[in-house]
C-alpha cells in the first residue's frame, strides 16, 4: 500500500478532540493497561497477604483493603505525573496540539478514575464476601464510609479522591516538564494543593476535617467542590502547557 | 502537497540569550533545503518554531500562510524530528502505530521497508536502543510521516555510514515520488550537500546567507594542479581552502571564473570544479564574513 501526500484536514477550529488525537490516546491507553493490570494485581497479592500475617499473629479486626487505600491513591498521580510529563513532547511531536493533548489527559483521568474506583470497590465486594464468611469485621477509619460494606460511598470516595489524585499528578508533571527542577519543587505546595482540599473534605486527613468540624458541608456540596476543584486544575494545567516549549530529547 | 515557510523578523530569546535575531527568511514549498549552521547558530530554534515546538518571542511565522503555533492543520502536516527523535519510552513497534494513527499522511509500506533496511529493532524501547538504532527510528517517524513539511534536524548523525547512504538514496526516491518541502539541518555537508536544492546558512542566530545550492556553488571555484601553476594563476584571488598532496595542488577560490578565465585555466593544465558547499560554509562561518 502507498498512499499519496494528502493535504491534512482543514480544520483550523478549536475542536480540541481531533479524531487523530482520539486514535493515539486510544494507543497509548492501551500501552496504560498492561500497567494497571499489574497494578492492581500486585494490590491483591498484597491484600491477601496481610490476611495471612494478620490470622497468623492476631485477630481480623478491621478490613485488610483499606490499608491499600493511599496505594490507590498515589499510584493514579504518579500515573498521570509520567503521562503528562512525558506524553507532552512526543504529543506534540507528532502534530498535535498541546490543547487537545490537555483534553486528553482528562480524559485519562477520568478513566483512570472510573477503572481504579470500580477495581477499589470490587475489592471490598470481594472482601466483605470472605470477611463475613469467616466473621470478620470489615470496618475503616477516616473515610466518607464505616464500613467496607457501604459499596455506594465507596465507590464514591475512590472516584472523586483518584480523580483529585490524577489532576494534581499531571499538575505536578507539567510544573516539572514547563519550569524544570527548581520551579517543579518550589510550586508543589500549589499542585499539591487539590490533594490536600481533597483529603481534608472527604477523610479528614492532611489539614484536618475541615468540611465536618470547620465547614460543615454536606456531602453533595463536599463532592461539588471537590469536582471544582478538578475542573479548576484542568483549566490550570491548560494555562501551563499552552505554551511549554518541548524540551530537547536526550541523545 | 507542500508547505511553504516565511519568517519575518523573528527573535527567538532563552533568558538572557538570543538564539535567533530578526531572522528573515523564506522556505519555496517542494523544495530540499539544506539548513547549515556552526553549534549554537540557531538552527534547532528556527525548526522548533516552525514546527510548533515553541513559541517565538516576537516576529512573524507563516507555514503555508498560517501561524503555526497550535494550528492543527500546520502542526499536522509538519513533521520534525530532532536527533533521535521525541518519542515515548515504549516499544519502536507502538511508537509508528501511534505515527500511523496521527498522521494523516502515513505511509505504512514505506515505513516497513524503512525499518527493515534500517534495521530498527521494533520490541525495544528508545531507552534500549543504541543511539544509532534511535536514530534509525526517528528516520523512520520523519520519513514515513510523508508530512508536507519535514524537517530532520541532525537525525541521522547517528546513523552508520551505510545506513546514512541508504538514508540519502530513500529520502531522494520518496521525495521524487511525493514532492514536499524537506529541511535537512547537519554537520556533515559533504555528505548531504548533494541533497539540497537550497541552502540557508545560520550565523549567531541570523541569516548568513540564503540561495540555491547551484549558484552558491558558482560563488568559487576549485582548481586543482600542480602548486606552481594553480598559486599562478590565483594572481591576488581570495583563497578559500588549500590543499597539497606532493606537488599538486587543490585551492577553493571565492568568486566564479567566466569563460575566458576558465578557458586560460585549463589551456595552463588545471581542473575546475564546483565550490564544495563545505568549504564556503567554513569560510563563512569561521570568518563572520558575509556574502
Amino acid at each position: 500500500m502507498s498512499l499519496a501526500t494528502s493535504v491534512p484536514a482543514a480544520d483550523r477550529s478549536a475542536r480540541a478532540l481531533d479524531p487523530r488525537a482520539v486514535r493515539g490516546a486510544r494507543l497509548a491507553l492501551r500501552s496504560q493497561l498492561v500497567v494497571w493490570v499489574a497494578f492492581w494485581l500486585t494490590l491483591a497479592v498484597i491484600a491477601v497477604g496481610i490476611v495471612v500475617v494478620t490470622v497468623r499473629v492476631g485477630e481480623v479486626e478491621h478490613s485488610a483493603w483499606d490499608y491499600l487505600s493511599a496505594g490507590c491513591r498515589w499510584f493514579s498521580f504518579a500515573m498521570l505525573l509520567f503521562v503528562t510529563a512525558g506524553g507532552i513532547g512526543p504529543y506534540v511531536a507528532h502534530g498535535l496540539t498541546r490543547r487537545s493533548f490537555v483534553t486528553l489527559v482528562a480524559l485519562d483521568v477520568a478513566v483512570t478514575a472510573a477503572v481504579f474506583s470500580a477495581c477499589w470497590t470490587l475489592g471490598h465486594a470481594v472482601e466483605n464476601a470472605v470477611f463475613a464468611a469467616r466473621g470478620w469485621p470489615t470496618s475503616v477509619q477516616e473515610h466518607l464510609y464505616a464500613d467496607g460494606s457501604q459499596l455506594g460511598l465507596v465507590t464514591l470516595e475512590a472516584l472523586l479522591a483518584v480523580l483529585v489524585y490524577g489532576t494534581s499528578g499531571a499538575l505536578v508533571g507539567a510544573a516539572f516538564y514547563r519550569g524544570g527542577g527548581w520551579w517543579g519543587t518550589l510550586t508543589l505546595p500549589l499542585t499539591l494543593a487539590p490533594v490536600a482540599v481533597t483529603e481534608s473534605l472527604l477523610t479528614g486527613r492532611w489539614i484536618g476535617d475541615l468540611a465536618q468540624r470547620g465547614l460543615d458541608l454536606p456531602l453533595p456540596a463536599r463532592g461539588l467542590t471537590i469536582l471544582l476543584v478538578v475542573a479548576l486544575g484542568m483549566v490550570v494545567l491548560h494555562l501551563v502547557l499552552r505554551r511549554a516549549a518541548i524540551r530537547r530529547p536526550a541523545s | 502537497m507542500s508547505f511553504g515557510v516565511e519568517v519575518r523578523d523573528l527573535t527567538v530569546r532563552y533568558g538572557r540569550t538570543t538564539a535567533l535575531d530578526g531572522v528573515d527568511l523564506t522556505l519555496e514549498p517542494g523544495r530540499i533545503h539544506g539548513l547549515l549552521g556552526r553549534n549554537g547558530s540557531g538552527k534547532t530554534s528556527l525548526l522548533s518554531v516552525l514546527a510548533a515546538f515553541r513559541p517565538a518571542t516576537s516576529g512573524t511565522v507563516l507555514v503555508d500562510g498560517e501561524d503555526p503555533f497550535e494550528n492543527p492543520r500546520i502542526m499536522a502536516g509538519t513533521c520534525l524530528v530532532r536527533e533521535s527523535g521525541d518519542h515515548m519510552d515504549d516499544k519502536a513497534r507502538a511508537t509508528l502505530q501511534i505515527a500511523a494513527a496521527v498522521r494523516p499522511t502515513w505511509d505504512a509500506e514505506l515505513a516497513g521497508r524503512l525499518v527493515d533496511r534500517l534495521q530498527v529493532p521494533l520490541d525495544r524501547k528508545p531507552s534500549q536502543m543504541s543511539r544509532g538504532q534511535r536514530s534509525a527510528l526517528g528516520v523512520v517517524v520523519g520519513l514515513a510521516s510523508r508530512a508536507p513539511l519535514t524537517m530532520l534536524d541532525e537525525s541521522y548523525l547517528g546513523l552508520d555510514a551505510p545506513s546514512r547512504y541508504a538514508f540519502y538514496d530513500e529520502l531522494l526516491a520518496d521525495y521524487a515520488e511525493h514532492p514536499r518541502t524537506i529541511v535537512v539541518s547537519s554537520h556533515l555537508i559533504e555528505e548531504v550537500e548533494r541533497l539540497f536544492e537550497q541552502v540557508v546558512v545560520l550565523d549567531h542566530g541570523r541569516v548568513l546567507l540564503a540561495d540555491d545550492a547551484d549558484a552558491l556553488r558558482a560563488r568559487g571555484a576549485t582548481l586543482t594542479g600542480p602548486g606552481d601553476v594553480v598559486d599562478a594563476f590565483l594572481d591576488g584571488r581570495r583563497v578559500l581552502e588549500r590543499r597539497t598532496l606532493g606537488r599538486t595542488a587543490q585551492v577553493t577560490v571565492d568568486g566564479g571564473l567566466d569563460d575566458a578565465e576558465r578557458r586560460r585555466a585549463r589551456d595552463a593544465g588545471l581542473e575546475i570544479g564546483p565550490v564544495p558547499l563545505q568549504d564556503l560554509f567554513v569560510h563563512l562561518t569561521a570568518s563572520g564574513d558575509r556574502p
